[in-house]
């Protein structure tokens, strides 16, 4: 489990988060949400020690995250972020740089490692790419390479910062469908999602942001319906259920 | 269905490109240790190589003149291409080279200096053009890690530190002409004043870099994915950006302390390299090595022999031949995107 304990962070001097306080269930999918400027990406940036100016105590599975060196870390949470480069390297290489953290001398990877490359690739279905250029691939390929990168950093924790922008309705759902599979393999997932729909489709647990505080946090559908959503969202939403779940539909105010 | 083995073919690396690059730096290098005002043939090369320097006139050009040169260019080579190709891949930025973090700038500058002040002994020229190069790396990384250290700012930082090292040797060529006719050579770059003294501490330090550099090519490839992915993969990215640089620095510092401001080595050899041998470092550091030391040796050959029995510098002709090359280069990669 992830545990925020009065987060603050500031960039420049300029805070942005006024003393977070959250859970991340082990095992579970949960989502951060909130409109833009909210400091969603400031709450998982600082998940990995990105933001420098941070105060608070961030502990992962109980232990305090400034106890834990750099490839420690990597070891243990990983990240997908929102924009990503698009190298001229192979797919291959890439969900191979998953293995960074695992690097030792004499500074070659082991078999282990390329094991463990096969099996991101797999899990992915990416194996008949493995060998093609990233820039050759389509949004939803690329977005699927970085995350066997993640699954190939063989962490705990995997954070997505909005993972399903750029990509259509079909890979959108694939993708959350991929990130309920890593659930299964007992990872516990951080992502940033705005799309009421898709969290209501993946999320366990929700954390609804506004102005750098948290303003609910609980199951999906009653974050969702709390006053404090349509007051945060400045949008009503609209829940109605059919045999296979809950559904909702925005209405502004 | 895919194999649950992980296959030979997923991570297999094609060793064809770095044969070719080993076979191009051979072939150079001895045709540089044949050819010139004297001809030596393959027999009479051999012969004078398992002689002693001093056995006969061949064995003397060899020993003397040949070897020292043909050593610096393959030097100077390997050094200035490794530096470029680091730098290309620490900036993001195909067009950077050695110059755009400050080591032209700073070496031109400490030369000037020294030739103001009448230190014209080789050991005094080359060490203050090593000393000059990598002060100015420093300060431009000293520079951009004060406003972040983020590649767009190194290489702003090293606009500004080039513009303000060159007002100043502008400055001291004008009010000094003696020290500008003195560092002409060395801005214009060239192996003719080559020796043992002044290549065997660059030498060492220029190999001992390339492996530094051949060992952190997980590194580099990691910065090419951008700040944050690399930090959440366990790189400490600033730190290691500031060292790749100086690295970088140190080659190119030593390469032009004996080589003098040769241009476009940096910035075209990791252009071929990364077409024939692809863009991944494990390859790419390597192969402009040793394709950066045989390009030097050749262009220095051609240098002596076109107008032979005159000697062009070998820095002219390489910017005769680089920035040809250069523009077919961009127009080509143009015409590709048109398609």
């Amino acid at each position: 489990m992830i545990e925020l304990k009065g987060l603050y962070a500031s960039y420049d001097g300029a805070e942005v988060l006024h003393g977070i306080d959250a859970r991340f269930p082990k095992g579970k999918v949960s989502v951060l949400c909130g409109p833009n400027g909210c400091g969603k990406s400031t709450t998982v940036k600082a998940l990995l020690r990105l933001v420098p100016e941070t105060r608070g105590e961030i502990t992962v599975d109980g232990e305090p995250l400034e106890r834990f060196s750099q490839k420690e870390l990597a070891r243990r949470v990983a990240y997908v972020p929102q924009s990503r480069n698009v190298p001229d390297i192979t797919v291959y290489r890439l969900v191979m740089h998953g293995r960074f953290p695992y690097l030792s001398y004499p500074r070659r990877y082991r078999k282990e490692d390329h094991a463990r490359v096969h099996d991101a690739l797999r899990q992915m279905e990416l194996m008949p790419l493995a060998q093609r250029k990233l820039e050759s691939l389509s949004g939803g390929q690329r977005q699927k390479a970085y995350m066997a990168m993640a699954l190939a950093q063989d962490t705990d924790v995997i954070v997505l910062d909005e993972p399903t922008n750029f990509l259509d309705i079909r890979n959108q759902y694939e993708l959350l469908s991929n990130v309920r599979t890593l659930t299964g393999m007992g990872k516990t997932v951080v992502m940033i999602l705005h799309d009421f729909e898709l969290i209501l489709h993946c999320a366990d647990h929700v954390v609804l942001l506004g102005g750098g505080e948290v303003r609910a946090a609980g199951p999906a559908r009653a974050v969702l319906e709390s006053a404090a959503a349509r007051e945060t969202f400045g949008v009503t939403p609209c829940f109605y259920e059919t045999p296979d779940g809950v559904h909702c539909y925005i209405r502004p105010i | 269905m895919p194999s649950s083995k992980p296959s030979s073919t997923t991570n297999k690396q094609s060793a064809l490109p770095l044969l070719l690059a080993a076979a191009f730096l051979l072939l150079s290098a001895v045709a540089s240790l044949c050819l010139g005002a004297a001809g030596l043939s393959l027999p009479k090369l051999w012969g004078a190589l398992l002689s002693g320097p001093d056995e006969s006139a061949a064995a003397r050009i060899l020993w003397y003149a040949r070897i020292p040169r043909t050593a610096a260019c393959i030097l100077a080579g390997a050094g200035l291409s490794v530096s470029g190709a680091v730098i290309q891949k620490v900036l993001n930025n195909s067009l950077a080279s050695p110059g755009v973090i400050g080591v032209n700038a700073g070496a031109g500058l400490a030369v000037a200096v020294c030739c103001a002040l009448g230190a014209l002994a080789g050991w005094a020229v080359a060490g203050a053009a090593f000393a000059g190069a990598v002060c100015a790396t420093f300060l431009v990384v000293l520079t951009a890690r004060k406003s972040h250290a983020s590649r767009t700012t190194v290489v702003l930082a090293g606009v500004a530190v080039t513009a303000c090292l060159n007002a100043v040797t502008e400055t001291i060529r004008t009010m000094v002409p003696d020290a500008a006719l003195a560092s002409q050579d060395f801005r214009v770059g060239g192996f003719h004043a080559v020796n043992q003294a002044r290549l065997l501490p660059a030498g060492i330090l220029i190999l001992l870099g390339i492996v530094a550099v051949c060992t952190l090519t997980n590194e580099l490839e990691l910065l090419g994915l951008g700040d944050d992915t690399a930090h959440a993969l366990g790189l400490r990215v600033k730190p290691m950006r500031s060292a790749l640089l100086t690295l970088a620095a140190l080659l190119a510092g030593a390469s032009v302390s004996f080589a003098g401001l040769l241009g476009f080595v940096g910035l075209i050899v990791p252009h071929i390299a990364r077409k024939l041998a692809g863009s991944e470092s494990g390859r790419l550091i390597p192969f402009c090595a040793l394709a950066g030391g045989g390009f030097v040796a050749l262009c220095d050959l051609a240098a002596r022999v076109i107008f032979a029995p005159y000697e062009l510098p070998t820095g002219i002709l390489m910017s005769f031949l680089g920035g040809p090359f250069f523009i077919w280069l961009l127009v080509k990669r143009r015409e590709g995107h048109g398609k």
